[in-house]
């Protein structure tokens, strides 16, 4: 709207020769793509903030509440698939900045009410089929909403099928829609070059994790491996920092055990603990940015391994870390940088939905909570801004 | 109108596969016979689902002899012996005039064959099932009640002897 008054004033003074084309078209331009940014912002918001429901009803659900009968149940499922529906469709036709949320929720929706079906009437089969199923009736919401998020959360239940050994055949003929309905028609080399990188690292991983039997030895290893990606110049230091990422969130879980003597005895953990010490004397001769996070997670990564409150830390380093990105990236008017804490703040949030440690009740209404705080702050901080300014 | 039609299909399969799961479940505990059979339960956890109670029947060896094959899906015929029931038999083709659910031979070991269990998962609200777990572990027995109907079958509720 702030946009649209100042073009129509600009136009004016085009009109009358007080400006250029040139001028024009260059303040034109400026406010379209901050228009652009916005609308980005929004819909990452509107999108998480639809995700979070989901989850949430779904961890509300989860709970199983003995008192509440099938019948009631099966309303309740009913009426929230058919809520998914129609704010899907109301966002295909009406707000499409929606569209990416309202799918996200739609397809959460579809796997909660199947999964009600093996909880209501204790199914004992294999999960197969209640991923091959869920995964299917998705597929209509990836061809609507042309991939992005959809896909990642599509692609995840698909990993699910595969994973309780799924047809193999069947699984690549569900991987079809991934690719036919994903937006972006550029970098594909790009994408290849870092799948096969990626696949090389997985190739490296197997073969060195064979010689280590402890979880936590292993995942010092790991995080040791990603480091090394990361400093030693493979090419792959974008991926190695993200691998690390990843890795660090396996250490904001809370654990039931302690460090035990047996890691002092398995020589995995010396070796990568040696490999770590390598990592970090490279790191400081390099004199790398402090708020680097391989610095930090290696020094870090000892408190989860030898003490049971060290997952609470790491839960603090992400919410710092993400929530400082978000600053810069406000600061700054980095898009990038912004996402990239959001992102990590998200991760944060979406991997305690699998923290069965913590009450799923809790969780649930927590998630809720945040996701409508999401979706109403967003809602009002783009009505104060008066609207998105269309190019 | 593409569109509307693609999105017309989408609602009538989520809806209707969803639909025909319930009604199908709803028969079964309708019309189906009632049986117990001893259980040894323990309590893990499913992220979509939440809590449940993993299963053992207190029997898994099938009488009669079997070719040796493993994963072999077919008919397992369940006997009732006054209170209780039991899975005594694998049939390839549809048993007549005898109870029977959907089930198939796990593996075979040492000439005795085994079948896979059918009732794996019993889901209760959270806290609950350790509740249960704990006083099985105690030394309460165990049985679950399951509802069969041509073949299908639902299990309806796991039950404690104190």
């Amino acid at each position: 709207m702030r946009g649209k008054i100042i073009l129509k004033e600009l136009e004016r003074l085009r009109g009358l020769g007080v400006i250029t084309d040139e001028v024009y078209k260059g303040i034109e331009e400026f406010y379209a793509g901050e228009g652009d940014n916005r609308k980005g912002f929004f819909n990452f918001f509107i999108t998480t903030g639809c995700l979070l429901i989901g989850l949430g009803i779904i961890l509300l659900f989860a709970y199983n509440w003995s008192k509440i009968g099938r019948g009631i149940k099966t309303g309740i499922l009913i009426s929230s698939l058919i809520t998914g529906q129609v704010i899907f469709y109301f966002s295909m036709e009406k707000k499409r900045e929606f569209v990416s949320g309202t799918g996200v929720f739609l397809i959460l929706m579809v796997g909660l009410s199947i999964a009600m079906i093996s909880q209501m009437y204790n199914i004992s089969g294999e999960d197969q089929g209640f991923y091959l199923a869920w995964g299917a009736l998705s597929i209509p919401v990836l061809y609507f909403t042309k991939g992005g998020i959809n896909s990642l959360i599509y692609g995840f239940v698909l990993y699910m099928y595969q994973n309780s050994d799924g047809n193999i055949l069947i699984y690549m003929l569900l991987g079809v829609p991934i690719f036919l309905f994903s937006r972006k028609k550029e970098g594909i080399g790009a994408l290849v070059e870092a799948t096969s990188k990626v696949l090389f690292l997985i190739g490296l991983m197997a073969w060195y994790g064979q010689f280590s039997d402890n979880s936590k030895a292993g995942l010092l290893l790991y995080s040791a491996l990603f480091a090394g990606v990361y400093i030693f110049p493979l090419g792959l230091k974008k991926i190695g920092e993200q691998l690390t990422i990843i890795m660090a969130y396996f250490l904001t879980f809370k654990k039931d055990y302690i460090f035990s003597n047996e890691l002092v005895y398995d020589k995995v953990f010396w070796v990568s603990a040696l490999f770590y010490m390598i990592v970090l004397v490279l790191l400081f001769i390099r004199k790398e940015d402090f708020k680097n996070i391989i610095l930090w997670n290696i020094l870090l990564i000892i408190l989860p391994l030898f003490f049971s409150w060290g997952f609470v830390v790491y839960n603090i380093y992400f919410l710092v870390i993400g929530t400082n990105f978000i600053y810069e990236g406000f600061k700054r008017g980095d898009v990038r940088t912004f996402n990239n804490g959001s992102l990590i703040v998200g991760g944060l949030i979406a991997t305690r939905f699998f923290d069965y440690k913590i009450s799923t009740l809790t969780r649930g209404v927590v998630f809720i909570a945040l996701g409508c705080a999401l979706i109403a702050g967003n809602m009002y901080m783009s009505k104060k801004r008066g609207g998105f300014i269309e190019k | 109108m593409k569109n509307k039609i693609i999105f017309a299909v989408m609602v009538f399969f989520q809806l209707g596969v969803f639909l025909l799961m319930v009604v199908n479940k709803e028969i079964i505990i309708k019309n189906g016979s009632t049986h117990k059979f001893r259980v040894a339960p323990r309590d893990p956890y499913d992220y979509m689902r939440g809590n449940y109670l993993s299963i053992n029947l207190d029997h898994r060896e099938l009488k009669g002899d079997y070719e040796k094959v493993d994963n072999k899906e077919g008919y397992l015929i369940v006997e009732k012996n006054g209170k209780w029931s039991r899975i005594t038999e694998f049939s390839n083709e549809k048993p007549e005039n005898m109870e029977y659910i959907k089930g198939k031979i796990r593996n075979s070991y040492n000439n005795k064959t085994y079948f896979e269990n059918p009732f794996k998962r019993f889901y209760m609200e959270e806290g609950k099932a350790k509740e249960t777990e704990k006083k099985i572990a105690e030394g309460d027995r165990s049985y679950i009640l399951v509802k069969i109907y041509k073949g299908r079958y639902v299990l309806e509720s796991i039950e404690i002897e104190e």
